[in-house]
């Protein structure tokens, strides 16, 4: 199983890894290769309460992300050959007082810079002055419905005519500024929430994001969280009628390739990691958030409050831990929660190292967003 | 004893240790059951199936006997034993590379080990491996289903209750911290849950950013010394988020 989709314009069901064979090249020499793409946040704090979220499990000793330690480690990133750093993780990212600086000087340094959201402290003049630096930003909103999405998002229902208006406004930026920036909304699904793939898609198309993206909900290793992966094969008709609202500008895409895996994974190493490496908002540098809780301490790298990133990478620690990932000493089956970020990567590179295929030829132009992997 | 370039200095010491306990060496007996093999540079490796099933029976290698080869097939074999020929094809060398890999020597590259890799040693190997793929899935085609297959805990292991595998690791977790200078009340194993998995409990006595170090180093050792793939975690932390709940 490659994990790549056709070669469609924007890929969100998939991996772009193998559009970057230079970096498969140099891991498979044994080479200490830079991440492709790092997931981080920066801040473990939210202003929201979300039914589903994977945060209320990534607990980890709290330290504060300032400005000079954003900045420094946005330089090493750029230094050591980081082509895109994406703001999600484990924390709400705009409510940190460097979220604006932090995207704009990444940006500066020739870094891809992306950003997930609940949306809510984003009003226009922030967004016009950070939409620029971005190559996407994606709102999650799991509710179509004002009542529903209070339930689900844990926050009044007010705050869903605000979420929904600045959707509106960063198109309306996107627009009237000619931005490249692609905007998205995203719904992470829990199958209870059947009731609202239909409202939200509709939503989707009145207030005209780039996409809509349905995905999967992640549960640890313990099931946490209580997903029934059973359950979303009786939504697959209200799934694909959601897609079917599609149009020319307006894309509803399903993550059916996590869907049908019903939580399971296919391989048994995390070749992954070292190609997309995730971060906490305390600046725990750990190879995976499901790695985040103080629990998987043997994990833990290093925290870029304390120590440059330039070095946390080259140190021996680092690929100790990606070491360990990769051997016996590990099985993804059973050691892992459901359906982790660097899933599709580890798809592929555990199907490329079996010898289940040959890297293919990458040709055409490249996909959007290449730099998130 | 003159250094073989073939074999890089992390494995020098466990080929050689294996070259001198070959335990899979020789051609397959007679036999009426299933036998795939595979020839390349003048080796053979060959897996007698079991029955009708594709589980690994007997497994056996020819190779010239002091050749580094010859300590990884074996391993690989060892492997083999037991374990369906999908798990031998898809992860047997890296079994092996494991075996032979002594921790304390430097890596043979400074990033990702695995067995293409791992130095000259390992190509034929990855040849014979790579055959043996082609016959299995000329014989039964190819699998679209998804390998499960893990070592469970030894028989010995699991008939023990939560006291008894307590009473098996407390005395190797006193023997790590005899060995590493490490004081009795450092740290506490406090629970060893319904998965096998256990769970530590530090005091201050250990700076925060030694203890990931020193709980891979232990884990490393208890499994050495029990023979069981021990998992090592530290007790878990709550949500700090107040609006949060779980």
């Amino acid at each position: 199983m490659t994990g790549m989709t056709d070669h469609v314009e924007l890929i969100l069901d998939g991996t772009k890894i193998a559009w970057h064979q230079d970096r498969i090249d140099a891991w498979e020499r044994g080479e200490r290769i830079a991440p492709i793409t790092i997931d981080m946040s920066l801040t473990r704090a939210c202003n929201f309460a979300c039914h589903f979220c994977y945060a209320m499990l990534q607990e980890n000793e709290r330290k504060v992300i300032d400005k000079k330690a954003i900045f420094e480690f946005l330089e090493d990133c750029a230094e050591i050959g980081v082509k895109g750093i994406s703001l999600v993780s484990d924390g709400e990212s705009t409510i940190s007082p460097v979220f604006v600086d932090a995207c704009k000087y990444g940006h500066e340094l020739g870094l891809s810079m992306a950003v997930g959201t609940n949306g809510f402290v984003l009003n226009r003049r922030k967004l016009e002055e950070v939409l620029p630096s971005l190559t996407y930003l994606r709102v999650n909103i799991s509710a179509g419905e004002r009542k529903r999405y209070a339930e689900i998002m844990g926050v009044k229902e007010h705050w869903f005519d605000r979420v929904a208006e600045n959707i509106k406004a960063m198109g309306e930026i996107k627009r009237e500024q000619n931005l490249d920036v692609t905007i998205g909304m995203q719904m992470v699904l829990m199958p209870e929430y059947h009731d609202q793939i239909m409202p939200l898609a509709r939503l989707g198309k009145e207030l005209r994001p780039d996409y809509l993206v349905i995905k999967h909900c992640s549960d640890d290793e313990d099931g946490s969280l209580g997903v029934d992966y059973s359950g979303y094969a009786s939504l697959y008709d209200t799934l694909h009628e959601a897609e079917a609202l599609s149009d020319d500008t307006y894309q509803v895409t399903v993550k059916w390739s996590k869907i049908d895996t019903e939580g399971t994974r296919s391989y048994q190493r995390c070749y992954g990691a070292p190609f997309m490496l995730q971060m906490s908002g305390s600046g725990l540098v750990a190879p995976c958030g499901m790695l985040f809780n103080e629990r998987y301490k043997k994990f833990h790298i290093g925290n870029i409050t304390e120590e440059r990133f330039r070095d946390i990478f080259y140190s021996d620690r680092y690929w100790e831990v990606m070491n360990y990932l990769a051997s016996p000493d590990f099985n993804a089956q059973k050691m892992c929660g459901s359906l982790c970020l660097q899933h599709k990567v580890n798809e592929f590179l555990d199907g490329y190292q079996k010898g289940d295929f040959e890297l293919p030829e990458m040709k055409g132009e490249a996909p959007m967003h290449l730099n998130f992997i | 004893m003159i250094p073989n370039p073939d074999i890089p200095e992390a494995f020098a010491g466990p080929v050689s240790d294996r070259l001198q306990h070959l335990v899979h060496y020789g051609p397959v007996p007679e036999t009426d059951a299933t036998v795939i093999s595979a020839e390349a540079d003048g080796m053979r490796l060959s897996l007698v199936l079991d029955g009708e099933n594709e589980t690994v029976a007997d497994a056996r290698f020819t190779a010239p006997a002091d050749a580094p080869e010859a300590a990884i097939l074996d391993l690989l074999c060892a492997h083999a034993i037991g374990a369906p020929v999908r798990e031998v094809i898809e992860h047997g060398l890296i079994f092996a590379l494991q075996a032979l890999r002594a921790p304390e020597a430097p890596s043979p590259v400074a990033g990702i080990l695995t067995p293409r890799n791992a130095g000259a040693c390992f190509k034929t190997p990855l040849r014979l491996i790579a055959a043996i793929r082609r016959e299995t899935e000329a014989r039964f085609g190819r699998h679209k289903d998804t390998n499960f297959f893990d070592r469970p805990y030894s028989e010995t292991w699991s008939k023990l209750d939560k006291i008894g595998k307590r009473d098996l690791v407390l005395p190797h977790i006193d023997g790590f911290k005899a060995a590493n200078g490490i004081s009795d009340d450092a740290f506490e194993l406090v629970e060893i849950d319904q998965y096998d998995r256990l769970f530590l409990v530090f005091t201050d006595e250990i700076p925060v950013w030694d203890k990931p170090v020193l709980l891979m180093k232990l884990e490393r050792w208890l499994r050495k010394q029990t023979g069981e793939r021990i998992e090592l975690f530290t007790e878990v932390v709550k949500d700090a988020n107040r609006i949060r709940r779980l």
